[in-house]
């Protein structure tokens, strides 16, 4: 809200006030206005009723006139009939019958000129009262409506003159108001310029502080720059050289995991073909074993069968000769329990030399160091063999044979039992004797030979793996040597190169450091100056500041002031001025008042004075009533004069 | 030939570290250089702030009392 609204409201109060005033003199105005259709509306009244009451009586008087005429006319038609009656004879004198005749005539029309005559006066009487009252009324709107005017002049010049003081204090707030806003815009002015003053302090005072920094700020982007440029490309290349010589160093060291590689691969394939070579030996004289053993289980199953053979006819011959040969089954049953011996040592024999085949350690020897331990196991056991068979062979044979004999020995015992009993069981024990015997010497020779060739082939395939091991042995050694050597040199570039690089890592570090400390001192110096600057313009500043908000507020104080002391002043003075005019206008509207009352009583007068009126009532009925009168007499003489009438 | 090649391998490990080590040492370095700057043009940009929040708050200060007295004078009209 301004400061000016308790002003400006004064001027509405003016303008409410002229208003207020304004509405009062346009009701009063409109009240004095409608005094002329007050006015206007009585005289109609008056009309009215003066018509209303003298018309009947006009049209009396008409009606009666009329009536004369008609009357009058009949009778002059009845004269004009009957001379025209007394004209249609012979010898009429027409002289006569007008002499006769005209009087009548002239009575007629005389009398009817004369009745007439007092009609049309008394027409004129009520037209002449009629006209009186007209007169009186228009005479009293005339006289109203002078006043009317007079007074609705009056008005008017109050409304062109009673707001003049009104007005005029209008015009003394308005151009108090305009003295006020003149002088505080001037003060305003004033302290405005004191502000752009401040304005311009604070724009000198700050503005070149923040290009200060940022040159300060741009020394230091170019100092990293630089140093980036002199200390950190040396450190970029020398990083490159360490790469460099390190990928150097691990390629080095990568192809002697590559020479290692091939060596390995050269002992691999030694080891794999003495192992394929020994491999090879074993399966052969395992394979030969097995053979061997074949042959074994089946001539100890032919003698085992044989021995069967041997026992069934011992039981036969035992079943008829149970007492005799008791002796001999039990030596059938012992012999049979040696042979079942004999055949699992040689079972064991052969299955112990095939386990000494397997333990000969075959991997890893090369093939020309095993083919001579190969042929010579081959060998033995291509001795062996037959002789394996041969003692098989010999053995189912002496067994068939012992059973054969038994067999016909029994035959003959059938028959002579007793005498021959001895004598079998004495040859049957002599026979398994004989097998009991030459089983374990065969099968001793069996073992005794597979021994040997065992021996033989472990002491062969130690001597390769032997050999072998001597040439993996100097491979080694080659590469043992390369890799120490390899190992060593690159190990001490190492060191040297590092301790190098590191030197020099150390001399960029310091570098880096010194820049640093540098640019940080500059900042520090620059940051506390500017800190130093910003401080003293903030202070006059500030206090610029300070002094303009202070003149404001004292301009807006002094100047509410001075308002508020013209505003109290001024509304004293409104509210008097407009009670002044008011009471002024309150006087008018009183006059006004007496008039309307004088408009309604003296036309309500002329009213009542119509209404009152009796005299031409009167005036009416004496003429109508006198006029009738005459016809009638007319009328009678008339008629006898016409009747009396003879030519 | 296992124990050479654990040799051989230990060795480039050795390397490996090496060229690690000595790398890591000139990277460190290198960042230092990047990033010696940064911290220091951040705090002259802060003392820059500074200033301008400084001279914003006085511009405000006189743009509001130039604003009372241009509707003070705005009054007048």
């Amino acid at each position: 809200m301004s400061m000016w609204t308790g002003m400006e409201g004064l001027q509405a109060d003016i303008a409410t006030a002229k208003n207020d005033i304004l509405s009062e003199y346009t009701t009063l105005r409109d009240e004095v206005s409608s005094y002329g259709s007050l006015l206007s509306g009585k005289c109609e009244e008056i009309n009215t009723d003066a018509k209303t009451k003298f018309d009947p009586f006009t049209g009396e008087l008409n009606s009666l006139s009329g009536e004369v005429d008609t009357r009058c006319n009949g009778m002059l038609a009845k004269i004009d009939q009957k001379s025209g009656e007394l004209s249609a004879g012979k010898d009429v004198d027409v002289g006569q019958i007008s002499q006769q005749l005209d009087p009548l005539k002239n009575n007629v029309t005389g009398t009817q000129t004369n009745i007439k005559s007092g009609v049309d006066g008394s027409l004129d009487k009520v037209s002449s009262v009629l006209d009186g009252f007209t007169s009186e009324s228009n005479e009293k709107k005339e006289f109203f409506n002078n006043q009317i005017d007079t007074t609705t002049s009056g008005l008017d010049s109050f409304k062109e003159t009673g707001l003049k003081p009104l007005e005029l204090l209008e015009q003394t707030i308005n151009d108090k108001i305009t003295f006020m806003k003149s002088q505080t815009s001037t003060s305003a002015e004033a302290i405005k310029k004191s502000v752009v003053i401040v304005m311009n302090l604070i724009s000198t005072s700050f503005d070149p502080i923040v290009p200060q920094v940022d040159s300060t700020k741009q020394s230091i982007v170019d100092t990293a720059d630089t140093a980036g440029k002199t200390i950190g490309q040396p450190l970029e290349a020398l990083k490159n050289q360490v790469t460099s010589n390190g990928e150097g160093f691990k390629n080095t060291a990568n192809s002697m995991l590559e020479t290692i590689d091939e060596a390995e691969k050269k002992i691999q394939e030694f080891v794999q073909q003495a192992s394929v070579t020994i491999d090879s030996l074993v399966n052969t004289t395992l394979e030969t074993t097995s053979t061997l053993r074949e042959q074994m289980q089946t001539t100890v199953g032919t003698a085992m069968s044989s021995i069967q053979s041997l026992q069934e006819t011992v039981s036969t011959f035992i079943n008829t000769n149970m007492a005799v040969f008791e002796q001999l089954q039990e030596k059938v049953a012992e012999l049979q329990e040696k042979m079942s011996s004999a055949v699992t040592l040689l079972s064991t024999t052969l299955a112990t030399a095939t386990d000494m085949l397997n333990k000969i350690p075959a991997e890893g020897l090369p093939e020309y160091m095993v083919t001579p331990t190969t042929s010579s196991i081959q060998n033995v056991v291509s001795q062996m063999s037959p002789q394996i068979s041969s003692t098989a062979e010999k053995a189912g044979q002496q067994l068939e044979t012992m059973g054969q004999t038994i067999g016909d020995q029994t035959t003959t015992l059938s028959s002579n039992i007793l005498t021959q009993s001895d004598q079998f069981k004495t040859q049957s024990m002599d026979q398994l004797g004989v097998i009991q015997k030459n089983i374990p010497e065969q099968v001793d020779q069996v073992n005794t030979k597979m021994d040997d060739l065992i021996a033989t082939g472990i002491e062969q395939s130690q001597t390769i793996q032997t050999q072998t091991m001597g040439q993996i042995d100097t491979i080694k050694a080659s590469i043992q040597e390369q890799v120490d050597t390899m190992v060593a040199t690159v190990q001490e570039k190492i060191q040297t190169f590092k301790q190098t690089a590191q030197d020099q890592i150390d001399a960029a570090n310091q570098q880096v450091e010194d820049s640093k400390e540098t640019a940080r001192s500059s900042i520090s110096d620059a940051s506390e100056q500017t800190k130093a600057k910003i401080q003293t313009s903030q202070e006059s500043t500030l206090s610029g500041i300070v002094l303009a908000r202070e003149n404001h507020t004292q301009l807006l104080d002094a100047t509410n002031s001075q308002i508020e002391v013209a505003r109290s002043a001024f509304a004293t003075q409104v509210g008097t001025t407009k009670d002044s005019i008011m009471n002024t206008l309150q006087t008018q509207g009183e006059g006004s008042s007496t008039l309307k009352d004088n408009i309604t009583t003296q036309m309500d007068a002329i009213k009542q004075k119509i209404a009152d009126d009796t005299t031409i009532e009167s005036q009416v009925g004496t003429i109508k009533q006198q006029s009738l009168a005459q016809l009638d007499t007319l009328e009678g003489q008339t008629t006898a004069s016409l009747a009396s009438i003879t030519v | 030939m296992s124990e050479l090649r654990s040799k051989v391998e230990e060795l480039i490990t050795e390397i490996e570290s090496f060229m690690q080590e000595t790398t890591g040492n000139i990277d460190t370095t290198l960042n230092s250089i990047q990033s010696f700057a940064p911290p220091l043009v951040q705090e002259l940009d802060s003392l820059t702030q500074d200033i301008q929040s400084t001279q914003a708050d006085m511009n405000s200060q006189i743009n509001q009392v130039d604003s009372d007295l241009d509707t003070l004078i705005q009054d007048t009209k």
